[in-house]
């Protein structure tokens, strides 16, 4: 009874100790303007935090980290909803059907859903982490070489759904993607790929200036052709969403809450990821959305928000059991324990039993301020949409520009920016999507080494390679719902095919 | 505001025409060698607030990771020589010449402190058959080819040390590559790979914990944190000749920055690096404590030159020769 | 954005030659993804862009098999294909504004952020047809401060440092 009570006190520290609310507080607020700006993120932000924050308490240095991370992975959205170039990685399934909303003059009401559906995503999070944190940092250990692969390729099936017209366009850009991703030293031999001896190209495409390019300024490109439109006035009356329309999605987005939280909790995989597969799914289960994806459907904005945040949750679950960061933040998060004279382990639980209540109710805390900065400056926010092209669109390209730099302080990465946005744009005009580039450059190299690592695991045998699935239940249990994954995309693909013939045909005559 | 902080540039550089005694007078750039949330990262913003507090004036950090470790060395190296931009770096520019990735490595450069260097350890998964390191290289040449080493990239410490055991042993393992230490330490955890070669600080926590255990610290001597695991030369004395050996972490400047300004900042480095907590950061993460300078630091650097590359030459992970370079065999 | 099913009728000008250097540059990616490290194994470094550089090769075959029967582009009377080209896909404007972009970023580095940006700001601005020259230069000036500040001060990110940056530390 009394651990029950310790643990509840544990909880409740942060809500209780004023300082330790305003920091998370704080936090968040800094969190959402990081995650909104295109090349600050958060592993950045607190990164800088660790020489800032050396002297204080492990819980306010905690605190403010927590606050930081959740605003920054929510915040990401915010730039993909209005200006279409995602804050952070985690926000580019949000950049999809956010953008178009945005278009419709509803992204006031878009940021809302999104901040009510991050907060709930953020709490489910919370809540696995507080509930399963043993049982998913065992299951996350089971996850073999082959599972991930199993992981990245059923990631890349999302090809189908994201490319748009012709099936073999969106195949086209999603190998392109892969291809981008596999430039650099091999991270397995070292062996220089598409280097051309270059000491730049070692480094590899920098996904994140080619996320800012693909997305952010193709579309500035694009919408040169668009300057005598008018500005579309944004609908900010209402920005608090319906109670019906929160409802409606309740349901989804506690799926890819708990989707998300699992994928955060694997060691390689993060919120990017669960966001893609998220909307994936989204994709797959809602057969009537008011609109089309991809043209401003709630679900296409709702389910990779709840997952990105939940996410959240889940990369805790390695980092506080075993001391194995679930993403970057994590990784950094890490060392900043260190600093604080923590050992991150198996063994940090024990020698510091306050950590893991403390970091539950604090994130919990997290997740509460975000529902009161989220519903902030939405109005200011959706101004920017409503700013003449002839201002709004070259800001946009010295935003990105910037943000490619920051990411490396690397001026080669602004160059990166450029090219990837001039091919994005031929890429958008000639009908192929910039979706599954993106998604091929974040994947490729999950597949690549995992792909690799369980080849070499079985001195290439390939008899031996196929058997190694039918050894572990979590292979099983991913090769079962990947093998009815991609049937249902078969069947999916050829009723697009069929569609696609029949247009095909209505033209030509 | 602006006013004021014109007049202050306007006196700044009426000051630097006059007289550069006092260095630093402005704010100096640190340059890390790899991105944020690295151990570099780490470990250099953790040692930045203790030798600003004895320079007197701030270290604005800037990660510049890429080309391992190439990018950040060129650009500190096409700085001006004045003190001014100093590279917080670790060992991997030592093998950016055989490795074909730059033609220089830190002979461009003087070493104003080498905090610590990390020390190696195999650990296997707790419920292994194997006690100790002859039974597990004695199972190992059994059963050629079918038990899984985990290691990292070519020049990381547990290839090199995988290199070592190679060589010493001639054991017959896959080796599988991961992309860390850590994701490796977690592949033994998982039964994914049956033994790694890691660094302390990757797996201390896990061995207290009965996560994993170890067979054998790869040094002469026991080491602090691990101190019942026995070192490898215990059971193969042939390793003494790599040894000691580790992966360091270090503060460098221009060789050409004037000895005035080496000097400064070697002292402050020193007191940095002395720090308590700063120390207690570095034994945490399994790190021996050096704190060396100058031509000691140099003299341990061009030892584990030699030896690397010629650990990596021999596997064949080289792209070009160490003689090429005149890198002498250990 | 222009939507799917405008882009989709006929074909745009210039699309089948996209198309084709699509296909050349994915041979190209063959070849090179081939000399990574040949077919020596099946965990070669250059076994996944063998395989993606396969897919990019079939599937931009697909493609170009597809464009082939779509109608051709519909030309105005007396343009080339060549000038309907530069006329619906790739106009001067775009060419003009890519080339302040490119001129920005070499300009970044040795006149600093803050003046390049500026000049950018000005001069994109102008090639989209901004006439409010003083609330043009205004809004600039007042943009650019808030972003420098905030990348510079809050989350010190050393930008392209030049004469007037130097004033400000």
């Amino acid at each position: 009874m009394s651990d029950v009570m310790m643990n509840l006190s544990y909880f409740g520290m942060s809500f209780l100790d004023p300082y330790l609310m305003f920091l998370t507080a704080a936090g968040v607020f800094f969190g959402i303007y990081v995650g909104a700006i295109p090349g600050l993120s958060v592993t950045m932000a607190v990164s800088i935090l660790i020489s800032f924050t050396f002297k204080w308490g492990v819980n306010e240095a905690l605190a403010l980290i927590a606050g930081i991370y959740y605003g920054g992975v929510y915040g990401g959205s915010r730039s993909a909803i209005l200006i279409n170039v995602p804050g952070a990685p985690a926000a580019i399934a949000s950049a999809l059907d956010g953008y178009p909303l945005a278009k419709m003059g509803e992204a006031g009401q878009a940021i809302g859903l999104t901040t009510i559906m991050g907060v709930v995503g953020g709490l489910i999070g919370v809540v696995c982490l507080a509930v399963g944190a043993p049982m998913l940092s065992d299951l996350a250990l089971m996850f073999a070489p082959r599972d991930y692969m199993m992981l990245a390729i059923w990631g890349l099936l999302l090809v189908g759904s994201l490319s748009g017209g012709m099936m073999a366009k969106g195949v086209f850009a999603g190998a392109l993607g892969i291809l981008f991703g596999m430039v650099g030293l091999d991270p397995l031999t070292a062996e220089p790929r598409f280097t051309f001896g270059s000491v730049h190209l070692t480094a590899g495409a920098p996904y994140v200036a080619a996320m800012i390019g693909l997305f952010g300024v193709s579309e500035v490109l694009v919408q040169l052709h668009e300057l005598h439109f008018a500005t579309v006035k944004q609908n900010v009356s209402k920005l608090f969403p319906s109670w019906s329309l929160i409802r409606k999605h309740l349901p989804l987005a506690s799926r890819c809450s708990v989707l998300g939280v699992v994928v955060g909790a694997l060691p390689g995989a993060g919120g990017d990821i669960a966001a893609l597969m998220a909307y994936d799914h989204a994709k797959r289960t809602v057969k009537n959305p008011e609109r089309p994806f991809g043209e401003g459907a709630w679900e296409g904005v709702v389910a990779p928000e709840a997952a990105a945040v939940g996410s959240v949750g889940g990369c805790y679950i390695p980092m506080l059991t075993l001391g194995i960061p679930g993403d970057a933040v994590t990784a950094v998060i890490i060392g900043a324990l260190y600093i604080h004279g923590l050992k991150p382990g198996p063994m940090m639980l024990l020698e510091t039993p306050h950590l893991f209540w403390f970091t539950v109710g604090n994130l919990a805390l997290a997740c509460i301020w975000l529902a009161v900065f989220g519903f902030m400056g939405i109005k200011l926010f959706a101004k920017i949409v409503e700013i003449p092209k002839s201002a709004l669109l070259p800001m946009i390209v010295v935003l990105s520009a910037v943000g490619s730099y920051a990411i490396e302080n690397n001026p080669v990465h602004i160059y990166w920016m450029l090219g990837f946005g001039v091919v994005g744009y031929f890429l958008k005009m000639y009908g192929y999507q910039v979706g599954p580039v993106i998604l091929g450059i974040i994947l490729g190299p999950l597949l690549d080494s995992n792909y690799r690592r369980a080849m070499i695991s079985v001195s290439n045998d390939p008899a031996e390679f196929v058997a190694e699935f039918f050894t572990s239940p979590v292979s099983l249990v991913l090769l079962a719902l990947l093998s009815l994954t991609i049937l249902s995309q078969t069947r999916y693909w050829g009723r697009l095919i069929g569609c696609f013939r029949r247009n095909g045909a209505g033209t030509a005559s | 505001m602006i006013a004021r902080k014109l007049l202050g540039a306007v006196a700044l550089g009426l000051i630097t025409t006059v007289a550069s005694a006092a260095y630093p007078e402005r704010d100096i750039t640190g340059t890390i060698m790899w991105g944020a949330g690295g151990a570099m990262d780490v470990v250099s913003r953790a040692v930045q607030p203790h030798a600003e507090a004895v320079l007197g004036k701030k270290i604005v950090m800037v990660n510049k990771p890429g080309g391992t470790g190439a990018i950040s060395t060129n650009f500190v190296n096409n700085a001006p020589a004045d003190g001014y931009n100093i590279l917080f770096g670790a060992e991997n520019p030592q093998l950016h010449k055989v490795l074909g990735l730059a033609e220089f490595d830190y002979d461009k450069f003087f070493p104003v402190t080498i905090f610590a260097r990390s020390v190696g350890v195999v650990v296997v998964k707790a419920d292994a058959p194997w006690k100790t390191m002859t039974e597990l290289v004695e199972d190992a040449k059994k059963r050629p080819s079918k038990i899984k080493m985990a290691m990292t990239g070519p020049g990381g410490l547990p290839h090199t040390v995988a290199s070592m055991l190679g060589a010493v042993t001639k054991l017959n393992t896959v080796s599988v590559p991961f992309d860390g230490e850590g994701p490796a330490v977690t592949a033994v955890m998982g039964g994914h790979a049956d033994f790694a070669p890691v660094g302390v600080g990757a797996a201390t926590e896990s061995i207290k914990a009965g996560r994993v255990r170890a067979l054998a610290v790869v040094n002469t001597e026991p080491v602090d944190s691990l101190p019942n695991v026995p070192p490898i030369t215990k059971e193969y004395p042939d390793f003494g000749k790599f040894l000691p050996w580790g992966p360091f972490y270090g503060v460098f400047v221009r060789k050409d920055t004037p000895d005035d300004i080496k000097a400064a900042l070697v002292k402050a480095f020193k007191t940095a690096t002395d720090n308590p907590q700063f120390k207690q950061l570095m034994a945490d993460r399994g790190n021996i404590m050096m704190n060396i300078s100058g031509a000691e630091a140099e003299a341990f650097m061009t030892k584990w030159q030699s030896v690397t590359s010629w650990l990596l030459h021999d596997v064949g992970a080289a792209k070009i020769s160490p003689e090429k370079f005149g890198i002498p065999k250990p | 954005m222009i939507s799917e099913k405008e882009m989709h009728k006929p074909r745009l000008p210039g699309e089948l030659g996209f198309c084709l250097a699509l296909l050349l540059f994915s041979l190209t990616a063959f070849y090179l993804s081939y000399r990574i490290s040949g077919f020596s194994s099946w965990s070669s470094a250059g076994s996944l862009p063998l395989g993606a550089s396969l897919v990019m090769c079939v599937s931009s075959l697909v493609i170009i098999f597809r464009e082939l029967k779509k109608p051709v582009p519909e030309l105005k009377l007396g343009k080339t294909l060549g000038q309907s080209f530069f006329e619906k896909v790739f106009p001067a404007r775009h060419m003009i504004f890519i080339f302040v972009l490119i001129a920005y970023m070499f300009l970044l580095e040795p006149l600093g952020f803050i003046t390049a940006s500026f000049l950018y700001l000005v001069a994109a601005s102008l090639v989209l047809g901004e006439r409010r020259y003083v609330h043009m230069i205004v809004s600039n000036v007042v943009s650019l401060a808030v972003v420098y500040l905030v990348f510079q001060t809050a989350f010190s990110v050393v930008l392209p440092e030049g004469i007037l940056e130097r004033m400000f530390r």
